[in-house]
C-alpha cells in the first residue's frame, strides 16, 4: 500500500504538491489525472524517491522509499521522457535490467518483446517514439516490481498497442498483485484500466473515488411521463442535474441503480431508459457538485 | 552480501563502463601512444647521445591528460545528472544514491588505473627500444603513482563539481574553481609577503670601494626564494603545472633544454599527499552533496539564487584579485587600470549569468554579489599586504636562532633556479655551534669590497619560534677560511657535505655527454668514493670547488642521481688524481675514436682552447693565430701528434694539462694534453706566423 500523508514539495519555492493525501491500495489501478502542470509526475517522482519531499511523508509497504533500494527492487517506473542509454538496443537494456533487478525475468521479456513485435537487438535510438515508450514498459513490466509506475504511458501508442498494453498491464494486476499508478490528462485513457481515480489539482488531491462506485452509484435517465413533471416529481432522488427537452428529461442521479429504478416505475413512466455514463460525465457532475468547473481542472 | 545496499554496485559498474566504452577506449590508448610519441622525440631531440629525460619530459602527454582526462571522465560516468530523463532513469534504480556515486568514483579510478599501467608499461618497453634514453626504474614507479593520484584527485573534484550543479558549463567552473583557486591564494600570499622583502636577497652585501657611502644591509627575513620554491612544488600538481605546461610543451618539441622543467618538480611527495588528502576530503563533501543533491536542479544551475551568485563570484575571483593587484601596482594609472579591469569583471559577470542560465538574472541580486566580489578582492588584497608590510619589518635576531644551516660553495647564491643543481640538503644540516651562528650574524652587516676575494655562502636559519629563513652572506677569504675551519671541526657535517647517494646514481656525465658504457660509468664512481674517502671539508672545498658561471672545466663530471627527483651532483676530478687521469683518457680515446681515426676535414671542425690556464700573452696569440688562414690546421695537426701517445696525465698539476675542445657537428669532443715543451714550442710557432702575417699584410698593402 502507498500511503502519502501531508506531503508538500516546492520548485524554486513555488509549492507543486501541497498537504497532499492520498492512500493506493495494493493490486489496484490507480489514476491520476489532472491538468499539465497539476504535479502529477513529480508526485510519481516522489513516490519513486527520486526527489524528496519538504514536508509529510511517502510510504510504501509502510517504509519511506527515498534513497532505499530495499523498497525500490519492488517498484518501476517509466516517465514520460524516456531514457535509454546510447547505443543500447533493448536486449542491452534488459541486461542491464537484470544486473540491477533481482527479479527481471528474460524470458518474459522476450515473450513481450515478440508479442509486441518488437527488434530485442535492434538499437533503441532508431526505434519510432512510440516503439520506444513500448521497450521501456516492457522493460518495467519484465521487473516483475510489485508497484509500476506508468507517467502518461499511452502517449504516441496507436489504439490497438494501447489495448494491448492495457491488457498486460490488468494481467500483471491480476497474476502478480501488482499495484499500478497511470497517469493521464485525459480521462478516457484511464476509464477502462483504472480501479480507483483520483483527482489532481493544484497541487492536492481534489477528488477520489474507485471507478465501480463511481459508475454504479452516478447514472443518466431518459424518462417520460404520460403528464406534465417538473425535477419537483423526482424529489426523493439525489439529482445531480436535470434537463427537459418537450416531453423527455434527461436526469443524472447519484443513488442505488435498483432502488432507483424501483422508485421510478411507480410513476409509470412512457419511457425508462438508463444509460451508461462516461467517466468524463460522472467527472463533470462531480465536479459541479463541489463548485468546480471541470473545463478548467482538466484542461 | 546485497549488492543494493554495499558500497559499490558492480552490476551497474560493469554496464556503467560498458555504456562509457567508447570514452574509455579513447583514453586508454591516447596517453600511452602520446607518451610513446614523446619517447621517440626526446630519443631523436637526443641525436644518438645518451639522454636523460626527467619525469615531467617523459609526462607531457599525461600532465595534459590530467587536465582533460579526469574531467572527461567524471562528466561521462556522471552523465545523467545533466538531463532530468536521465535522472529519472538512474534514482529510479533500485540503489542508494551514495551507491551510485562511489561506484562511479571506483569506475574512474579504474580507468585511471589501466590508463597510467598502459602507460608505464608504454614508457619501459620504449626506454628499452631507444636505447639512448637512460631511465632510472624509480622513475616509472613515481611517473604511475603520481599521475595515478593526480588524476583520481582531478576526477573526484570534477565529480564533487558534478554533484554541485545540474549545469555542464557551471561544473567546468566548479571544476576550475577547485582546481586553481586554493593554489591561486596561497600562492598570491607567498608571493606577495615574498615580494615585500625579496629585493634584500639580491641586494648583496657588497658595494664598489669607490663608493663614497657603502649602504649597511641588515638581515631581513622571508628570504623566501628558497622556501616559496620549495612551497610551490608541494602545491597540487595540476596547479604547479599550469603555469609551466606551455613552455614545457613547446621547448620539449623543439628539442630545446629539457631539464629545466624539472624544477617544478612532478613528483613531489608531499605534494602527493597534499593530493590525497584533498581527494578524501573532496570525496567525503562530493559525496555528501550527492546524497542530498536535488535531483531537479538537473538542466539548471543551481535551485538556490544564492549559491548560484556566490559561485559566479568565485569564479571570476582570480580575475577582479588580479585586477586590484594591478591597479595597486600601477602608481600613477591606479584608477584607469581599476576601471578597465572593473568593466571586464562586470561584463563576463553577466555573460555568466547569459551563458548558464540565458537570462540576465537577478538584478538587484547580481548588483549586490558583483559588489561584495569587488569588495571582497580588495580587502584580500590589503590585507595580505598588511601581512606582508608587517613581515619585511621584522629582523631576525641572533638569540632567536636556534640552529643555522650552511651551504658553504654558493655561487650564484639562494635563486630558485639554481636549488637543484647544488647539494642543496645540506643546509638542511643542523649546525648548533655558537661560534658559527655568531661568524654568520657578524658578517652579515660587514661590507665587502668588490675586488676583494669573497665568497658567497647561502644559509638557512631555524629560530626559536619554528620559522625559517634563507638568505645569503658574502664572506671575504679570511673569514670564510675561518668558517670552514669551524665547520671542518663537525665531522658529521663533513660525511654530510661530501654525501652523493652513489646507490640512485644512473646517469654520469663526462664532458658533454652521457656514458653509455656502465663499466665505465661504475670505475668512475669508485674512484670518486676512493677520491672522496678520509677527506675533510677544507680538502673537499679546495678540490670541488667549482664555479658553475664558467664550467669550462672539462675534468667536471655530473653525477645524475634520481631519489625523489634528478638531483644531479657536480664532482671535480682532481679529487682523485687516478680519477682526473681517467676521466681525460676517456675523452681522449673518444676523440681518437671518432675524429682522428676517421681522418675527418679540418675545414668541418672547429677548434677551441680553453683559455682560462692561459696567460693574457698566449690568449691574445692563440686568439690572433686561430683567426690566421690555416690555423686550424695547424693546430689540429698538434692535437693529432700528440693525443696519441700515452701520457699519465695524473702526474701534472691540474694547471699544467691544457684541453683543447673541438667541435665536429652537433657533437664536441674534449682533447687533454701537458703543458710541455711542445706546447710552449707551438705558442712560439703562433708568434711567428702572426708576425709573418704582420709582415705579409704591410708588403701586401705597400704593393
Amino acid at each position: 500500500m502507498i500511503e502519502i500523508t501531508n506531503v508538500t514539495k516546492r520548485f524554486d519555492r513555488e509549492p507543486v504538491l501541497k498537504n497532499l493525501n492520498c492512500k493506493i491500495e495494493k493490486s489496484s489501478i490507480y489514476g491520476l489525472v489532472g491538468a499539465n502542470g497539476a504535479g502529477k509526475s513529480t508526485l510519481l517522482r516522489l513516490i519513486m524517491g527520486i526527489y524528496k519531499q519538504e514536508e509529510g511523508t511517502i510510504l510504501v509497504d509502510g517504509v519511506e522509499s527515498f534513497d532505499n533500494p530495499i523498497i525500490k527492487e519492488k517498484m518501476a517506473f517509466v516517465p514520460d521522457d524516456l531514457f535509454f542509454y546510447p547505443g543500447y538496443s533493448l536486449y542491452d537494456m534488459a541486461g542491464f535490467y537484470q544486473g540491477i533487478y533481482k527479479n527481471f525475468d528474460m524470458e518474459y521479456f522476450k515473450e513481450l518483446c515478440s508479442l509486441f513485435k518488437l527488434d530485442i537487438n535492434r538499437k533503441v535510438s532508431t526505434f519510432s517514439k512510440g516503439m520506444k515508450r513500448q521497450g521501456a514498459l516492457i522493460l518495467a513490466i519484465s521487473t516483475k516490481a510489485e508497484y509500476l509506475f506508468f507517467d502518461e504511458t499511452f502517449d504516441g501508442l496507436d489504439p490497438v498497442i494501447r489495448n494491448l498494453v492495457k491488457k498486460i498491464i490488468c494481467e500483471s494486476v491480476a497474476k502478480n498483485n501488482t499495484t499500478i499508478i497511470l497517469t493521464s490528462h485525459n480521462l478516457r485513457e484511464l476509464e477502462d484500466t483504472c480501479d480507483h481515480l483520483g483527482l489532481l489539482y493544484k497541487g492536492g488531491i481534489l477528488f477520489e473515488s474507485d471507478i465501480d462506485s463511481l459508475k454504479t452509484k452516478m447514472f443518466k435517465i431518459q424518462i417520460s411521463l404520460d403528464r406534465e413533471f417538473d425535477k419537483e416529481d423526482f424529489s426523493n432522488l439525489e439529482i445531480l442535474s436535470f434537463k427537459k427537452k418537450g416531453s423527455v428529461a434527461e436526469i443524472i442521479i447519484r443513488g442505488d441503480k435498483v432502488k432507483t429504478k424501483k422508485d421510478l416505475e411507480k410513476l409509470d413512466p412512457r419511457i425508462l431508459d438508463f444509460i451508461p455514463l462516461t467517466l468524463e460525465e460522472v467527472f463533470i457532475y462531480e465536479m459541479e457538485v463541489l463548485g468546480y468547473e471541470f473545463e478548467s481542472i482538466l484542461r | 552480501m546485497n549488492s543494493k545496499v554495499s558500497f559499490v554496485n558492480f552490476n551497474y559498474l560493469k554496464e556503467n563502463l560498458k555504456k562509457s566504452r567508447g570514452v574509455i577506449y579513447l583514453i586508454l590508448f591516447i596517453v600511452p601512444i602520446f607518451t610513446y610519441l614523446t619517447m621517440l622525440i626526446i630519443s631523436k631531440n637526443g641525436s644518438g647521445l645518451k639522454v636523460l629525460p626527467n619525469l615531467s619530459n617523459i609526462s607531457i602527454p599525461t600532465i595534459i591528460g590530467m587536465y582533460l582526462i579526469p574531467f572527461v571522465m567524471a562528466t561521462t560516468l556522471f552523465n545523467f545528472v545533466f538531463k532530468r530523463e536521465s535522472v529519472d532513469f538512474i534514482n529510479a534504480l533500485p540503489m542508494k544514491k551514495s551507491t551510485v556515486f562511489i561506484t562511479n568514483i571506483v569506475g574512474g579510478v579504474l580507468v585511471f588505473f589501466a590508463t597510467l599501467l598502459i602507460s608505464t608499461i608504454v614508457l619501459v618497453v620504449s626506454s628499452l627500444f631507444f636505447d639512448n634514453l637512460i631511465i632510472p626504474s624509480t622513475m616509472y614507479f613515481h611517473y604511475f603513482i603520481t599521475f595515478f593520484i593526480t588524476y583520481i584527485y582531478v576526477f573526484i573534484i570534477s565529480s564533487l563539481a558534478i554533484s554541485l550543479t545540474g549545469s555542464r558549463l557551471v561544473h567546468v567552473a566548479l571544476t576550475l574553481i577547485l582546481l586553481f583557486i586554493p593554489g591561486y591564494l596561497s600562492d598570491f600570499y607567498y608571493s606577495r609577503v615574498n615580494d615585500s622583502t625579496i629585493d634584500y636577497n639580491y641586494y648583496y652585501p657588497t658595494c664598489d670601494k669607490y663608493d663614497n657611502e657603502c649602504p649597511e644591509y641588515e638581515i631581513r627575513n622571508n628570504f623566501v626564494v628558497g622556501r616559496s620554491f620549495r612551497l610551490y612544488n608541494e602545491q597540487t600538481l595540476p596547479y604547479k603545472y599550469i603555469n609551466v605546461l606551455p613552455r614545457a610543451v613547446f621547448s620539449m618539441y623543439n628539442g630545446e633544454a629539457l631539464y629545466n622543467y624539472e624544477l617544478q618538480s612532478v613528483y613531489n611527495f608531499k605534494s602527493i599527499i597534499k593530493m590525497i588528502v584533498l581527494s578524501v576530503v573532496y570525496f567525503i563533501l562530493g559525496l555528501y552533496a550527492y546524497i542530498n543533491r536535488k535531483m531537479e536542479v538537473a538542466e539548471s544551475t543551481f535551485k538556490n539564487e544564492h549559491v548560484h551568485q556566490f559561485v559566479k563570484c568565485l569564479t571570476l575571483f582570480p580575475l577582479s584579485l588580479g585586477g586590484v593587484i594591478i591597479a595597486a601596482d600601477s602608481g600613477e594609472y591606479v584608477s584607469t587600470v581599476f576601471a578597465f579591469f572593473l568593466a571586464i569583471t562586470m561584463t563576463l559577470y553577466v555573460v555568466y549569468d547569459l551563458v548558464t542560465r540565458r537570462n540576465s538574472g537577478n538584478f538587484m541580486k547580481s548588483t549586490i554579489y558583483f559588489l561584495g566580489l569587488i569588495l571582497v578582492s580588495i580587502l584580500t588584497f590589503y590585507s595580505v599586504d598588511f601581512v606582508a608590510s608587517r613581515e619585511s619589518t621584522k629582523k631576525v635576531l641572533k638569540e632567536d636562532v636556534v640552529n643555522i644551516g650552511i651551504q658553504p660553495n654558493n655561487s650564484f647564491g639562494l635563486e630558485a633556479y639554481g636549488l637543484k643543481s647544488y647539494n642543496f640538503n645540506i643546509l638542511d644540516y643542523k649546525i648548533k655551534d655558537q661560534e658559527v651562528i655568531d661568524l654568520i650574524f657578524d658578517n652579515v652587516n660587514k661590507k665587502v669590497i668588490s675586488d676583494e676575494q669573497s665568497t658567497m655562502i647561502a644559509t638557512r636559519v631555524s629560530l626559536k619560534n619554528g620559522s625559517k629563513y634563507y638568505f645569503n652572506v658574502r664572506l671575504v677569504k679570511s673569514e670564510y677560511d675561518k668558517l670552514i675551519n669551524l665547520l671542518d671541526k663537525d665531522n658529521k657535517y663533513t660525511d654530510e657535505f661530501k654525501y652523493i647517494p652513489y646507490d640512485n646514481i644512473y646517469g654520469v656525465k663526462v664532458g658533454d655527454s652521457y656514458l653509455k658504457e656502465k663499466e665505465t660509468s661504475k670505475k668512475i664512481i669508485e674512484l670518486i668514493k676512493e677520491g672522496y674517502k678520509d677527506k675533510s671539508l677544507s680538502d673537499i672545498i679546495n678540490h670541488t670547488y667549482v664555479d658553475l658561471d664558467y664550467v669550462e672545466d672539462t675534468t667536471i663530471n655530473y653525477l645524475s642521481t634520481y631519489k625523489k627527483g634528478i638531483q644531479t651532483y657536480t664532482v671535480n676530478s682532481y679529487i682523485n688524481p687516478k680519477l682526473a687521469n681517467y676521466i681525460m683518457e676517456i675523452q681522449n680515446k673518444d676523440y681518437i675514436k671518432n675524429i682522428y681515426s676517421k681522418n675527418i676535414n679540418v675545414n668541418r671542425l672547429h677548434i677551441w682552447l680553453d683559455l682560462n690556464k692561459e696567460n693574457d700573452i698566449n690568449r691574445e696569440l692563440y686568439y690572433n693565430f686561430s683567426r690566421l688562414d690555416g690555423g686550424d690546421e695547424v693546430i689540429y695537426r698538434y692535437i693529432n701528434e700528440k693525443v696519441t701517445k700515452e701520457v699519465d696525465l695524473s702526474k701534472y698539476d691540474k694547471e699544467d694539462v691544457v684541453s683543447f675542445t673541438v667541435y665536429y657537428g652537433s657533437k664536441s669532443y674534449h682533447v687533454f694534453l701537458p703543458k710541455d715543451d711542445s706546447y710552449d714550442e707551438l705558442f712560439d710557432l703562433f708568434r711567428k706566423e702572426i708576425e709573418k702575417a704582420d709582415i705579409s699584410n704591410i708588403e701586401n698593402e705597400e704593393v
